[in-house]
Formats: C-alpha cells, structure tokens, sequence
C-alpha cells in the first residue's frame, strides 16, 4: 500500500519546526500559565520537568520510531503503523484513533484559530479604539453568537473568518509535505518566536506608573515562579503537571507519527524528538509564562489571577489592557498577540490535516488535493455542531472526547503495542537506528516500565478525577463511608452528566457523543475497505 | 522578586533554554536528512 507519490522533507531544520510547529499551539501560550498558577507556582516546574523527562519524552521517541517505521512499510497514518507491529487485525481499528482524533480536534480548533485571525484583524484596523472594558468583553460573546439568548449560535461573522481559516489551511496542506507544511513552519515558527520574545519584553518592563500600569509586571512572574513546596505533596499538582506535559508535546494525536513517516529509514528519531520537544517546551516555559500574567498583573493586580481563565483573558481583557498603550501601539500590541496565537494555531491545525490526507492518499489512491478538498469539507461538516450549539456544550464535548480523553487512551494503546507486542528489544533498536545522540541504556527500562505506568496513572486519574482534584480529602470521604465525590470534569462525572441540570444540554451533549462514536465508525468501516481493497490487489 | 522565584526561574530557564540550544546545534551540525538515500527502499 505504497503511497502514489514519494514525499519526504526536505531539511532537518524543516522538520523539526514542522513538529515543533505541531506542539506549539494556543495551549503553551494560554493553558501552561493557568496550571502553574493554580499548582504551586514555582513547585509546580518539578513534576512538570519530570513528567516531561520519564513520560514526554519516551512517547515522542515512541511516536517518530513508530511513525518512521511505519513509513518504511508505506502506512502513513496510524492504522497501517499499527498493523504492522502486531500480527493481531484489532491494531488497525485501534489505529482509528489517529485519524479520528485529528478530524474531530482539527474541525474546533481551526475555529478556535478563526477567532485569533478575526482579532489579529480587528486590532490592527483599530476596532476597539475607544471601547469601554466592558463593551470589549461582550464583543466576544457577540462575535461567537452568545447573546441571542437561546440554545442556538448564528455567528455569521464568525463563519466567515471560519472558512477562510480553512481555506488558507487547505491552501497550504495542498502543497504538499516540503512545499506546504515545511515551508510554511519554516516562515511562521520564526516569526512566532520573534513575536513572543517582542511580547515578552513589553510585559515584563511594564512597570507601575508607565502606560496606565498600577504594578509592576515582574510581580506577575514573581507570584507565577514563587515556589511553593507543600504543593509537591499534592497528587493533583503532580496530575496537573503531567496532564500539561502530555498536552503541550501533543502526543497521543497520531500527527507526530506521520510527520515521521516521512523520513528516510536511517533518519534519526532520537536526536529530532528531543529537539522538538525541547524547543516546545523553551517556547512554553519561558516564553508562555512571560506574557499574559504579568500583562494581567501589570494593570489588575494579582487578585485578577484568582479567577485567571486562558480564553477569557485573552479575547475579553488583553484587548482592553492594550488600549492602555495609545491607539498605535494597542494596535501592533493586538496584531501581534493575536499573530502570534494564530501562528501557533495554524501549523498546529496542519498537523492535524496530513494523517487524513494520507489515510486517503494510502488507502483509497486520492489524489493530494482531492484528499485537501474531502478533509476540508469534513471538518467544516464536524465543526457545524461546535459553531452553532457553542453555547449548548457541543464545544465542550468534542474537546473533552476528542481532544483530552483520546489523546491518553491512544498514547497508552501506541506505547503497549510498540513496547510490549512489538517488543522492548526491537522498540529499542528501532528509536537508536540512525540515530545522532546515544540514549542512555535507563532510558529502555524507563520506555518499558515507567512511562507505561505513567500514562496508566494519568488515564485512572481522569476517570475518577476527585472533586476539585482533592485525592486526599476523597480518600478521607471514601474510608469513612461518605463514598468517592466525583468531578464533573472526570471522565466518569462527564458521561454521567454530573452537575449538569439543564435537560437541553444533556440531550444536545447525547446527540454530540452519539455524532462522535459515528464518526469513529465511519472511520472504522473507511479502514475495513482500505484492507479489502488491498487484499484483493495483493491475489 | 523573591529570592525563591529568582532561583526558580534561573534554574527553569537556563535547564530548558540550554538543552534546547544543545539539542538544536548538534541537529544541525549532523543534518543528513536532506541526504538522497540510494537504500531507501519506500
């Protein structure tokens, strides 16, 4: 099952920013200050880099020793990378997980992308010059059709920056592996970087007095890199920080392995996983934590951190805040945060295009813009429940399903089949074949123990995650007869619709996990026609 | 700023930002991907 045309990358810098592009999204920039703040401040970087050094980066390497392996075999995308570890047929409908997840995830983030774009726009053509805080913060709401009051959302502006975010997606995925997706990291990632670092700068020499500012920013920093060490005792700091580490390197997304299935066979695995990785994690460290607290600190103290939420303070208060800095520069101020996030949307969103495009491209012998159009018109068809029952919860669920409950089973599914049924000998000289760093020897029973057991924890954790992730006063109630009090947020909480009253959002949030499960055995039965097909090419 | 943020965010900083320049220098001192591999059998 070879695929029509051979496409490879075509620099190893390319490559890297391409992965790294994958990794870098809204999340490093908005979710990673949000779980240092609410864990520990500084203690929260501890788990935080131990996750990220017994379970980020095993995956990664498992990811890119998977995906070039699978390459090598023709597979693409994860149902015929899978297959070919194992002699079981159940691994290609596991595999579905790569291609489903992607689809699904690609049709509400795009929209999310959408918005940055809309705003990127509207800051640099001035539109919120003059507006009071308020009038700011309702203008979100109205741009996604909030405010009509009932269950339905009719954002036709919003549709509309939503389709060109989709063209310009599918413009550039139709160029192909080193003309679209390459070229276009190797122009975004770099001006992200300078971007962030511009942003980065203003924040932090903001000090009380200059430009409307009531505090110094470096107070931002001071209270977000504060340590505090009882929270290193805390289970839910430690599940935060590997929930955030497993998020920010989007493993578990089937993306990474099919960037890799692009490489040569004796390309390295090992030494571009980890400097994707790390470069992913130097742009979330150093710079995700540099901006929007200490922009938020500088101007509404740090009591406006108590109810910090990433997408709020980015749409309804940064563009207030910018106001503070005169016309021009609150608009440069705007372009560039909004740039910025769309950047780190868009080479997310492609990623998230190729493993479709070369599941169609494999298996069904489309041509690349002919798989370009199909996946285009798919997710625009997925992302019509998410656009218009926004406010319904439809959102919420194809994020929670989709783009969180997904991701671990899959990264747990991929670790066991390669670790364990590939087999550890092999998984190992798999990840060093060609390789330009030399992993120490821990690191094979780190893959084959460790890491597997830390994807476990994190998997149980999420299915009985205890209200307001208080593992010990649960423990508590449990030994003492009062039962386990589940989140809402849990995966067991969200199926049982736990603090949910509204009998609308609970059926909409049925129709949508009912609209989910047929997507995936839609895919199922698209990956039992790909291998009939292949079959009867092979007699 | 704190002392304890200070010395927090020294040793974050510094840890990420080397290895990230470490990993990325060697990367590009032994690029080969761009290589044509007359083995390549895909």
């Amino acid at each position: 099952m070879a695929a029509q045309k051979k496409e490879r990358w075509a620099s190893r810098i390319g490559l890297i920013l391409a992965v790294a592009g994958n990794a870098v999204g809204l999340g490093n920039f908005l979710r990673f200050p949000a779980q240092a703040v609410d864990n520990g401040g500084g203690a929260f970087i501890i788990p935080y880099l131990v996750s990220f050094l017994l379970m980020g980066i095993p995956l990664l390497w498992v990811e890119w020793a998977v995906g070039r392996h699978g390459g090598q075999h023709g597979h693409h995308s994860t149902p015929g990378m899978l297959d070919v570890l194992g002699r079981s047929p159940i691994l290609k409908y596991f595999g579905v997980f790569g291609i489903f997840t992607n689809l699904v995830v690609a049709a509400y983030y795009c929209y999310i992308e959408s918005w940055t774009l809309a705003y990127s726009f509207y800051s640099i053509t001035g539109a919120f010059n003059g507006m009071q805080p308020d009038e700011i913060a309702s203008y979100f709401d109205n741009y996604l059709g909030s405010n009509s009051g009932g269950t339905f959302n009719f954002p036709v502006t919003a549709i509309i920056f939503f389709l060109i975010t989709i063209l310009l997606n599918l413009w550039i995925l139709s160029k192909g592996i080193s003309r679209g997706i390459e070229k276009a990291s190797k122009i975004l990632m770099p001006i992200l970087f300078v971007f962030g670092i511009f942003l980065a700068i203003r924040a932090l020499t903001l000090t009380a007095g200059e430009l409307g500012a009531k505090h110094d920013a470096i107070e931002g920093l001071n209270f977000l890199w504060t340590p505090d060490m009882n929270a290193l005792t805390n289970p839910k700091v430690w599940l935060a920080a590997a929930g955030q580490v497993f998020f920010t390197l989007s493993v578990g997304m089937g993306s990474i392995l099919c960037y890799a299935a692009y490489l040569r066979k004796k390309d390295d695995v090992a030494l571009n996983a980890v400097s994707a990785g790390f470069m992913n994690e130097s742009v979330e460290v150093i710079l995700g934590g540099s901006i929007v607290i200490p922009i938020a600190v500088a101007y509404m103290g740090l009591e406006s951190l108590a109810s910090y939420s990433g997408f709020g303070m980015s749409f309804k208060t940064l563009p207030t805040l910018f106001q503070n800095w005169g016309p021009i520069f609150a608009a440069l101020g705007g372009f560039i945060w909004f740039s910025l996030l769309f950047f780190a949307g868009i080479t997310s969103s492609l990623a998230m295009g190729q493993p479709v495009l070369a599941f169609l491209q494999d298996s069904f012998k489309f041509t690349r813009n002919k798989a370009t159009i199909a996946f285009g018109i798919t997710i625009f068809i997925l992302a019509v429940p998410t656009i218009i029952l926004y406010d319904a919860g439809a959102f919420g669920e194809y994020d929670f399903w989709a783009g969180t409950f997904s991701l671990v089973v899959f990264a747990l599914g991929e670790s066991v089949i390669f670790l364990w049924i590939f087999g550890i000998d092999k998984a190992w000289a798999e990840i060093n074949k060609g390789a330009d760093i030399k992993i120490p020897i821990f690191f094979k029973y780190i893959l084959k123990y460790v890491t597997p057991t830390f994807i476990i924890i994190v998997f149980v954790a999420s299915l009985i995650q205890p209200a307001g992730g208080e593992w010990s006063q649960a423990f508590t109630s449990l030994f003492s007869g009062n039962g386990w009090p589940l989140d809402p947020g849990s995966v067991i909480g969200n199926v049982l619709h736990l603090g949910v009253e509204d009998p609308d959002k609970i059926f909409i949030t049925n129709l949508v996990r009912i609209l989910l499960v047929i997507v995936y055995a839609v895919i199922g039965t698209l990956v039992y026609l790909a291998w009939k097909i292949k079959f009867k090419e092979a007699k | 700023m704190s002392i304890g943020a200070l010395i927090t965010i020294s040793i974050a900083w510094s840890l990420i930002g080397s290895f990230t320049i470490y990993f990325i220098v060697k990367a590009m001192r032994t690029q080969k991907i761009v290589e044509d591999d007359p083995d390549d059998d895909d």
